[in-house]
């Protein structure tokens, strides 16, 4: 019987071997034409030269960097995280009276109502739309 | 030539190889030719360098393979979440089903695009395996290492895969 499951498999690979290799559509050279007559900068990132995106990390790391430095150095920064402090300590007053008694009841019912939606999901995405035996 | 005329000879020349494989990996026409069109802007970029490499081919068909991949995993996170969940009810194929279906050994038009069809059909999890064990001839070692799962849902998958395409052949074979 394991002789007769290895010749089942090996009679699938053959036939999956002597499929015809798909043919690409008509539109996809003048798309890559189209695409390479662009400026990589107006390319989506991932069919950026390497090096500009390396580049653009780096110059993203530094932009956030410099920003951080910034906001923590400023005296009107300092001033505005007073009144955020003010803000939050109200807002604090306000979550203990408010939000906290019916915090865990809401977050039961979020999470129930979560899982019933990827039960749902789960049981869409198995119905046979294609009519392909599974 | 001019370097654009070449470049538009070799897109010619390799254009089926790279959008067969992304196809059969990612079981959809737009998004596999969104695949080799960033396939052809890599192979754009090194031109100079691969244009006139023997090892073009397999250069393209490793380079396809990872942004097919990436993609899948980009856009359908959610197919190793749900293969694992769509596990425990699937296990149980009758073992006479699973020989009931001889297949021919050699296929028709009709047979090839059945078996074409039903290929693409397959769920992401069962059917890049497949893909790169029956196409690409990757051990099931290496597909495990490659797709970030066990070696024991590699096989399983593979195994359901196979079972839903015998089905497929016989089906074509008795019509």
């Amino acid at each position: 019987m394991t002789t007769d499951l290895r010749d089942h498999g090996d009679r699938l690979h053959r036939a999956l071997r002597r499929l015809p290799c798909p043919r690409a559509p008509h539109t996809l050279l003048p798309r890559v034409l189209a695409a390479i007559a662009r400026p990589w900068y107006a390319r989506e990132w991932l069919a950026w030269p390497l090096r500009w995106q390396v580049a653009s990390l780096a110059l993203a790391v530094l932009m956030v960097t410099a920003g951080w430095l910034v906001v923590t150095t400023s005296p009107q920064v300092t001033a505005l995280t007073a009144s955020a402090d003010t803000a939050a300590a109200a807002a604090r007053v306000l979550w203990r009276l408010l939000v906290q008694p019916v915090f865990a009841y809401v977050l039961v019912l979020s999470t129930l109502a979560c899982l019933t939606c990827a039960a749902g999901w789960a049981a869409l995405s198995r119905l046979d739309l294609t009519g392909v035996p599974r | 030539m001019t370097d654009a005329a070449r470049f538009e000879a070799f897109v010619r020349e390799y254009q089926d190889l790279v959008f067969g494989t992304a196809l059969r990996l990612v079981g959809n026409p737009t998004e596999a030719e969104d695949v080799a069109q960033t396939v052809f802007l890599k192979a754009f970029e090194r031109f100079d360098a691969i244009g006139t490499s023997p090892s073009v081919p397999g250069w393209l068909k490793a380079v396809t393979r990872n942004l097919a991949l990436n993609h899948l995993t980009r856009y359908r996170r959610r197919w190793q979440f749900f293969s694992e969940m769509a596990e425990a009810d699937e296990r149980d194929t009758p073992f006479a089903e699973r020989l009931a279906a001889p297949e021919p050994d050699t296929l028709s038009a009709d047979q090839a695009a059945a078996l074409e069809r039903a290929l693409a059909g397959l769920p992401d999890h069962q059917r890049v395996p497949l893909v790169l064990f029956h196409f690409d001839e990757m051990s099931y070692q290496s597909i495990a290492d490659t797709l970030g799962v066990s070696l024991g849902k590699v096989k399983t998958d593979i195994h359901r895969g196979r079972t839903a395409l015998r089905a497929v052949l016989s089906n074509s074979h008795d019509d």
